[in-house]
């Protein structure tokens, strides 16, 4: 947590021109989960974030996902999915239209299950994306981008042995951000 | 804007090879219940225990076993316990108790009958030199059995010269001269009009 407040000091007064901005996003979730359990999940999903930094330099994101699940992953009634996370951004600006960016981090998420020794299963994973701010004014531009996710659910229990899975997700989605 | 419009084709192209078939049967069979695999187990009250064994079965009605996953319990502890399965006799002269498993919210239970002694005796035979034997008692049950060696709930002393030792439920006399008397104690009875007061045979040797 100390690191984090660090770090966050750390960006604050490197980039005074920074911004804090929210942000809202939509997109298109798809799950392949690792191994021969050939399990896949492809769905829906909304992004709010709110975050602090600059559009053509660095910023870091906290973002709450809601992502649709229709598959049966886990038990016969798998619900949607919550997830949390945290992104440190980094963008450029190459004096065209748009300012690319790329972005790392981890969240963690959950979702329900119903099975009999489980009604909960919660995740990590480790985020990786790119995409582009297409400024529309100072205090408003669209957000085009890609995520990459590793995931790594918690494990879950058969009595036997505790089965751990964990899952690739790809993300394309579509937002727009207000600088204040 | 060409990167825009290739960055497009980029995202459209990532969606569509990205797109499959939601799954729609779980990737991990749930548990459907756990038993203990032996339903009406007995126990004879000198036995040293039995070995149950438990098993999960699944969803797709496939089955494990997991007697070591779960956690068991016996209701009356005086009449047997039990851990990991293997079940102890305990102190008293037959009786029922269940034994359960449980995991979570799930549990099985059984009832364990133990046969109660109601008669027994001493079978070594004649022993007269001096050496080491092992020492035997046999008992007959409320059920019938007859005969069936005596291995718990059985102390044996002796006077005289003679030692006993013992390792792993065997008792073991040694013997070295003169008359030794031979006491084999079953439940603690002392209670001499009780049909399972002491037994005492007496070895000489010349």
């Amino acid at each position: 947590m100390k690191k984090i407040i660090l770090l966050l000091l750390f960006f604050t007064a490197l980039y005074s021109d920074a911004k804090v901005y929210i942000g809202s996003g939509y997109g298109y979730f798809y799950e392949q989960f690792d191994g021969d359990t050939n399990g896949q999940n492809s769905s829906n999903m909304g992004k709010l974030k709110i975050a602090y930094g600059e559009r053509e330099a660095y910023a870091i994101e906290f973002s709450l996902d809601y992502i649709q699940n229709e598959s049966k992953i886990f038990s016969q009634n798998d619900s949607d999915k919550y997830a949390m996370n945290i992104e440190f951004v980094k963008a450029f600006d190459f004096n065209i239209p748009v300012n690319p960016f790329f972005k790392a981090g981890f969240g963690a998420g959950f979702l329900s299950v119903e099975r009999d020794l489980q009604k909960k299963l919660n995740y990590g994973s480790l985020n990786l994306g790119l995409g582009m701010f297409i400024p529309m004014s100072e205090s408003f531009d669209f957000e085009v981008g890609y995520d990459y996710k590793s995931i790594s659910y918690e494990s879950v229990d058969t009595i036997a042995e505790k089965v751990r899975f964990s899952s690739n997700a790809n993300i394309i989605y579509l937002g727009f951000n207000i600088r204040f | 804007m060409k990167i825009i419009t290739n960055f497009f084709l980029l995202l459209i192209a990532t969606f569509f090879i990205s797109c499959g078939e939601d799954t729609n049967a779980p990737i991990i069979t749930d548990v459907s219940k756990i038993e203990i695999n032996e339903r009406t187990p007995t126990l004879y009250s000198t036995d040293s225990s039995i070995a149950l064994s438990a098993s999960v079965t699944y969803a797709d009605n496939t089955t494990a076993t997991v007697t070591q996953d779960l956690y068991w319990q016996s209701s009356n502890t005086d009449v047997a316990s039990v851990s990991d399965g293997v079940t102890r006799i305990g102190y008293q002269n037959g009786g029922d108790a269940n034994i359960s498993i449980t995991y979570s919210q799930m549990s099985d239970f059984v009832p364990l009958r133990v046969i109660a002694l109601t008669d027994f005796a001493i079978t070594n035979e004649d022993i007269n030199a001096t050496g080491s034997y092992i020492l035997e008692a046999k008992g007959t049950f409320e059920d019938g059995t007859m005969d069936k060696v005596i291995v718990k709930n059985i102390v044996w002393t002796a006077d005289n010269s003679a030692t006993i030792s013992v390792v792993d439920d065997v008792w073991t006399l040694t013997i070295l001269a003169g008359e030794t008397n031979v006491t084999a104690t079953v439940f603690g009875e002392t209670n001499t009009s009780s049909p399972l007061a002491p037994r005492v045979k007496t070895y000489i040797l010349n």
